[in-house]
């Protein structure tokens, strides 16, 4: 067991840190609609033009072709800047990228990835509608053949960013219904093509994260299939192995850092209905601490779910603990950030103004891409080989 | 180098102590048919001196092992896992206390085997420092003993001859012997304060570390049983009521287990954030060691109520070494005093 950094290793962090000092965003991201589509854009251009665009990505797509230690190391620096991460850009670097990297064509290679490293485009994922959430097999979107094209009619819903995007990964039905997880195509979609409407859903942290989005026999062509007709299961399955724990590591990082935010907020407000600051009450202090210690121990399974998965191989599904774990500790900090704001804790603005909305929209983290409930499933089938348990 | 897997040596390490201890002190010692078992199983206390399990990673000049924390924290996750006797966390200590005190004298006949050492703990406050006072658990104790106690002030070993009104208790754990004893301003026979040498935040992660061997091993039991037994003609980890129980006690688990090889590493590269990363696990280590007995003991249902199955002393090994961590009150402050690390490693 060893945990030293190499000198290239930390000659890596000195750069990166230097150069977030110099081209982090110095102005608040705003969390909503057009402004934050341009800001995360303008982010990532300037990550293009500094030479830090894909950090994950193969060299020969245009990325850095990091090892993951050091992507790990990439994403630990931003969270120590506060610089953002991906943003409304996440689907396109993290998984509509990669997924064209892993499967798609040289045409669609040529034509799809360098505008997402350049920061010119934002995709979403038509995954989910009203019948397939958890269960996503259960899409029933249609596409059906015409000519050199597939004209796709129903609905997505939950779609994040959808209004903002200019492309969506969609997933939809080309062949039979059963077996589910066959006859599924996973194709490109044009957020402009005819046929398609975009309407935005006020979430319950006051913002318009995600659209329903409906198909009217909208056009998308045989060229922009990816993976091949019928075997979109398959396509959307081979990115799994993308996310190996850079940014797990990442998250963990951000924790601590908002943990620290958190005890010196308590260290600032007054106990709530006693004398003293926050800090001193014994019953914050208690769950400060405790968050602390838990905190620390997630940092530790990250590190070592990367020393598993550092030397290349498909990753274990040890990644779905990582994510679980820091989504229930975010929510944990969230809750505890309420009770030492106190009475002012009911405000969205005035003290409460970086912890209201926060609080709210962290409810996310433990829903989207796989909620607690099917993590937990895959952790006691895969990790612990128990019966499937639904 | 970021690789926090085992090393073949390390490994072998845990094979050769989990082997052991599988021949020699197997859970089914524990069984209530058999009585207290003796606290070296089958095996005699030289048996394990002899398996360098006490001077895992002290120095080789002064007769042991030469291995470091990491190893050591590896061994007593076994140890953890077998439910073995504190006295061996006691003896390994012991060593550590008396090499940093100098006294090779006190440090070659625990080595040996020939002077077993119990676990003691100061009831109600109290200090540990040069000088001891006050009222005392003894842990397997028995006569010819030294005793090991530590807070966050220092490690002392004290003889047993020199306390007075030794009796018997009740224990809440039953597969261990306990006893209450009185020290009248007794002089340590050694005395190792924290600033002077890491012994106490030692035992606080050998402890943390025996926690994740529990942790696991009750972990692994109910998913086991969680395969096996059926209910409504199926597996009751079909269930997922079962099931996310067990995902949680996985994810509880490694987290524990994570932090304490981190911890580990941390101690032995000497690295800033060590007394950090220590004092977390003293935190967490407990209280998954408790969560996870407590949910693998009802996943067993009314056989994990019985005497008969072995889950239940997980539970009670739990609450008798977070006692030996001290209050989780002061276990949190102690945290909350050190510094956030900034990058690790």
């Amino acid at each position: 067991m060893e945990f030293q950094y190499s000198a290239e290793e930390r000659e890596f962090r000195e750069r990166v840190r230097l150069w977030l000092e110099d081209n982090k965003p110095r102005e608040a991201r705003p969390d909503d609609g057009m402004p934050m589509r341009e800001f995360d854009l303008a982010w990532q251009r300037k990550k293009y033009e500094g030479g830090w665009a894909g950090i994950a990505w193969p060299t020969e797509y245009g990325g850095l072709g990091l090892s993951l230690v050091q992507q790990m190391i990439w994403y630990e620096e931003c969270a120590r800047a506060r610089a953002p991460l991906e943003g409304c850009l996440s689907i396109a670097l993290n998984h509509a990228g990669p997924t064209i990297i892993a499967v798609g064509t040289e045409e669609q290679k040529a034509r799809y990835l360098p505008p997402i490293l350049r920061g010119e485009v934002v995709w979403c994922q038509g995954f989910s509608e009203p019948g397939a959430g958890s269960d996503l097999a259960g899409v029933r979107t249609r596409a059906v053949a015409d000519g050199d094209r597939l004209l796709l009619s129903g609905q997505k819903i939950w779609t994040s960013h959808a209004h903002l995007a200019d492309y969506q990964e969609t997933l939809v039905r080309t062949g039979p219904t059963t077996p589910k997880h066959k006859g599924l195509t996973w194709l490109i979609c044009d957020m402009k093509a005819p046929g398609i409407t975009i309407r935005p859903i006020l979430t319950m942290a006051n913002n318009h994260h995600f659209c329903e989005v409906f198909y009217d026999n909208a056009p998308v062509p045989l060229s922009d299939v990816v993976g091949g007709i019928d075997n979109g299961w398959k396509t959307a399955m081979s990115t799994l192995s993308f996310e190996r724990g850079g940014l797990s590591a990442g998250r963990a990082a951000e924790l601590r850092y908002l943990l620290e935010e958190l005890i010196d907020l308590a260290r600032e407000r007054p106990a709530p209905g006693g004398s003293g600051s926050a800090l001193e009450d014994e019953e914050i202090a208690a769950q400060l601490a405790v968050l602390r210690a838990e905190v620390a121990a997630l940092q530790s399974m990250v590190f070592a779910t990367i020393s598993r998965n550092a030397e290349g191989g498909p990753p274990g599904h040890e990644a779905s603990i990582d994510y679980l774990c820091c989504g229930e500790l975010l929510q944990r900090i969230r809750l505890l950030s309420l009770h030492i704001l106190g009475d002012e804790a009911v405000e969205l603005g005035g003290a409460a103004e970086h912890w209201g909305n926060p609080y709210l929209g962290d409810r996310y983290y433990l829903i989207a891409g796989g909620s607690a409930e099917i993590r937990r499933n895959i952790i006691a089938e895969r990790v612990l080989g128990l019966p499937r348990s639904y | 180098m970021i690789d926090l897997r085992l090393t073949p040596d390390q490994q072998q390490i845990i094979d050769s102590v989990a082997g052991f201890l599988a021949r020699e002190l197997p859970l089914e010692r524990l069984r209530p048919s058999e009585g207290r078992p003796s606290r070296a199983g089958g095996a005699s206390w030289p048996d394990l001196a002899a398996q360098g399990w006490f001077g895992l990673a002290a120095p080789e000049e002064i007769g042991g092992a030469g291995f470091t924390a990491v190893e050591e924290a590896l061994a007593h996750r076994e140890f953890g896992r077998f439910l073995a006797s504190p006295a061996i966390l006691a003896s390994a200590l012991a060593v550590h206390a008396a090499h940093a005190a100098g006294s090779a004298d006190l440090a070659l006949p625990v080595l040996e085997g020939e002077r077993p050492v119990a676990l003691a703990g100061l009831i109600g406050g109290g200090a540990v420092g040069p000088v001891v006072s006050g009222e005392l658990h003894l842990l397997d104790c028995e006569p010819g003993d030294l005793l090991l106690l530590w807070d966050e002030r220092g490690v002392a070993i004290l003889d047993r001859d020199s306390l007075s009104d030794l009796r018997e208790v009740a224990g809440l754990d039953g597969s261990v012997r306990l006893q209450r004893a009185r020290a009248e301003r007794v002089e340590a026979l050694a005395f190792v304060p924290a600033a002077s040498a890491p012994v106490a935040r030692r035992a606080n992660l050998l402890a943390a570390a025996a926690l994740a061997g529990m942790a696991e091993a009750v972990r692994d039991m109910a998913v086991e049983f969680a395969k096996v037994r059926i209910q409504f003609d199926k597996p009751i980890g079909s269930f997922q009521a079962v099931a996310h129980h067990c995902a949680d006690m996985e994810i509880r688990a490694r987290a524990l287990s994570s932090q304490v090889a981190f911890a580990a590493v941390a101690e032995r590269d000497g690295r800033a954030d060590a007394p950090f990363q220590i004092a977390a696990a003293a935190v967490t280590a407990p209280a998954t060691a408790i969560a996870n007995a407590t949910i693998a003991i009802r996943i067993h249902g009314a056989m994990g109520f019985t005497a008969e199955a072995g889950v239940h002393h997980y539970l009670k090994r739990a609450h008798l070494l977070e006692r030996m961590l001290g209050p989780p009150r002061l276990r949190q402050r102690a945290l909350m005093r050190e510094p956030s690390p900034e990058t690790l490693g």
